[in-house]
């Protein structure tokens, strides 16, 4: 590793169920940028929490640590022997047990270092349950940009509601509503407190480092969207860059990997990560809530944040 | 011609949980460990009917699964259904760690999800 900046990575912060897999996906096919599945490094202040699983207190990171190393695995595989396989996972597992006492900053630069001139392009959504890790990830990368990507509350919702497994993570979360006799999943709290999570973690930096992002224009209005971002990172908006954003399923990453470490995304993109024509249409924030059988609309903060955030 | 800007919403900071009965605001999101849902008679109502759900949910082939069967490309559906044994495992596997990491928290101070 050397003394010198390395290319100042983009992250993208965004709640779940909202396109952040298919924006990775894109984005990061663009020549002068490298899209890597979720590393999840900034959860761990070194690579012994990160091998391990446990915090500082013994107690375990996640259920799903496991599979959440996946991500990480998998780039180190590809950056540093070029493929994605059984021996090459062994080899990015040896790789990490030799640098135990590296920070996850270290590791982000060397990692970073690999793939220069390209820029790391990545979205980890489990820094975003605590501030602490989302100030790890800027701490490791001062000069990073920054995309907020937001998605309509009720569908963003609607969609959380749908997904495989979608439930155990809103109950996890604490996306509850508590207030009446019997408690009830309630997945406007996720998409509202995510979105101050980040919010909260933005104010820290200037104007220049972020940008909003919603997810319906990516994917509606794709062209001019990828253009005004390739502008905002100062990379070229050449009609050849802009077309191979447009097709995720190109990167090494879009499907499942080994079976030693098949994650790193989520499990929908991974099976079908190339970006669908057509329209995506969202619901108006005044409409009655799908999710609820008594009619109920969004909490008036969650309207007003929602309109605060360009719906 | 299409322009991003940062979007600060500076009037929203506080954290919504709260005024859905989710107790105090703190510096971060509220998340729940198995020990707390388990220990909160309301909320082991809904894991039960969340756990029942998600049972459910993954006895389920994706839809997917009967389109591919459907389909004339034998190798297509072959590779989708290697596609399914990994995520089996997988879940396989966390099921396992789950399991262990309950067992963790009844043993010691709880973790979270």
């Amino acid at each position: 590793m050397s003394d010198a900046p390395f290319p100042a990575p983009v992250f993208v912060l965004a709640g779940p169920r909202s396109y952040s897999s298919l924006a990775v996906g894109m984005i990061g096919q663009h020549p002068e940028l490298f899209g890597v599945p979720e590393l999840n490094l900034f959860q761990c202040l070194d690579m012994e929490e990160f091998n391990t699983g446990e915090n500082p207190d013994g107690s375990s990171k996640s259920p799903f640590w496991k599979s959440m190393r996946h991500g990480l695995l998998r780039a180190l595989a590809e950056v540093f022997s070029g493929e994605q396989t059984p021996e090459s996972i062994r080899m990015a597992e040896r790789w990490l047990r030799t640098r135990d006492q590296m920070t996850s900053a270290q590791v982000l630069q060397e990692l970073a270092e690999a793939v220069a001139p390209r820029r790391i392009v990545e979205k980890s959504p489990g820094i975003l349950r605590k501030a602490e890790f989302m100030n790890r990830m800027l701490a490791a990368a001062p000069n990073a940009r920054f995309i907020h990507l937001v998605r309509s509350p009720i569908d963003q919702c609607k969609s959380a509601m749908a997904a495989k497994g979608g439930i155990g993570v809103l109950l996890s979360l604490n996306s509850v509503d508590h207030r009446d006799e019997e408690a009830q999943l309630e997945p406007q709290i996720l998409w509202h407190d995510t979105q101050i999570q980040i919010l909260r973690f933005l104010d820290q930096l200037p104007d220049e480092q972020f940008v909003t992002l919603k997810g319906e224009d990516l994917l509606n209005d794709t062209d001019a969207t990828l253009k005004a971002l390739c502008k905002w990172l100062e990379i070229s908006d050449a009609p050849d860059a802009i077309e191979a954003m447009k097709h995720p399923e190109d990167s090494p990453f879009a499907c499942m990997g080994p079976a030693n470490a098949p994650l790193g995304n989520d499990v929908n993109f991974l099976n079908s990560p190339a970006l669908r024509e057509g329209k995506v249409k969202f619901s108006p924030l005044d409409a009655p809530l799908p999710w609820r059988d008594d009619q109920e609309h969004l909490h008036p903060r969650v309207t007003a944040l929602a309109e605060a955030l360009g719906y | 011609m299409t322009q991003l800007s940062p979007l600060r919403a500076p009037e929203h900071r506080a954290f919504i949980g709260p005024e859905f009965g989710a107790g105090e605001d703190g510096p971060d999101p509220q998340t729940l460990s198995y020990v707390q849902i388990m220990g909160n008679p309301k909320l082991a109502v809904l894991a039960r009917r969340v756990w029942e759900e998600l049972r459910e949910q993954f006895a389920q082939p994706d839809d997917a699964a009967s389109m591919a069967a459907a389909s004339p490309e034998a190798e297509e559906y072959r590779t989708k259904l290697e596609g399914w044994a990994d995520m089996l495992e997988i879940l396989l596997e966390e099921t396992l760690a789950e399991l262990e990491a309950i067992n963790a928290q009844r043993a010691g101070p709880g973790a979270e999800f």
